[in-house]
């Protein structure tokens, strides 16, 4: 399972994203040239775009994950799933952070009510919502079920935004790469190379954060039944 | 040059304030398990 080879790999992992993150603000200091009309506040979009693609991958694991649980009830994929959605959050919240940053910079305004930004907004509310519903829910199994349904549901919202810049107009730019995107996007290979260099190191670090964050997690849901016991057999 | 350093700084701080958060939630937690064990050895000597 995922989450296994995660713990087992996450020395290796976290090491690994070091040095990548570490040749990742390198390349975007050095290597990548700067933008003739943004001038450096496009740099923003070498951590911009990969904290985007982090909370998305974050948030498809969790819609797996939530499917799995649903499927196996197996809870190790509860906690794959809740694992996920957090660092999700954490890394929406950086996109939420870093963009009205840029915006400012290239539209002068800190915030629009741009279809994206409006859609991230609400991504970053619903899996909110999916953290307070985990920790507000009556039981362990409520909460991973509720959990799970919302997971689920809350990633429609994923493709929205991907396609929101495609289907609806706009402040944000079309997709640089990928799916939609414009081939080769009209990128410096000196820009392409120090992306996919920023969005390899900043997978690297979810990974390694998810090595980290899963056994920890674990840890406490079984302190949490050890506390519940002892408390059953004083009783 | 402003927003940019700023981008940066905020990006950095959210990571580090994640991991630091990760950290005192795994301190507690040990101080937790030894808590436990000791009073585990307690009830055993009782």
């Amino acid at each position: 399972m995922i989450s296994r080879a995660l713990e087992g790999w996450s020395r290796g992992l976290a090491a690994a994203a070091a040095v990548l993150m570490v040749l990742a603000v390198l390349a975007v200091a050095l290597y990548a040239p700067i933008e003739r009309e943004q001038g450096l506040p496009q740099k923003i979009f070498y951590l911009h775009v990969p904290s985007a693609w982090v909370m998305f991958l974050a948030f498809f694991f969790v819609f797996i994950g939530s499917v799995r649980y649903l499927w196996k009830k197996d809870p190790a994929w509860d906690t794959f799933a809740y694992c996920c959605a957090e660092l999700g959050v954490l890394f929406c919240t950086l996109v939420l952070a870093t963009g009205p940053v840029w915006g400012k910079a290239t539209w002068g305004a800190w915030w629009t009510w741009d279809p994206r930004l409006t859609l991230t907004l609400i991504l970053w509310l619903i899996y909110s919502g999916y953290l307070i519903l985990r920790a507000s829910a009556a039981s362990e199994e409520q909460a991973a079920r509720f959990g799970a349904v919302l997971g689920i549901v809350g990633f429609a919202d994923v493709p929205l935004i991907h396609f929101s810049v495609l289907w609806w107009r706009g402040m944000h730019p079309a997709p640089v790469i990928g799916l939609g995107g414009v081939q080769g996007g009209g990128l410096h290979p000196a820009m392409l190379y120090t992306l996919l260099l920023s969005l390899v190191a900043f997978t690297a670090l979810f990974l390694s954060l998810l090595g980290l964050r899963i056994p920890l997690r674990r840890a406490e849901m079984e302190m949490r039944d050890v506390r519940r016991l002892s408390t059953f057999t004083q009783t | 040059m402003g927003f940019m350093v700023a981008a940066y700084l905020v990006v950095w701080a959210g990571l580090f304030l994640y991991v630091f958060w990760l950290a005192r939630k795994s301190r507690k937690l040990a101080e937790e398990v030894k808590a436990l064990r000791e009073a585990i050895v307690r009830r055993g000597h009782e």
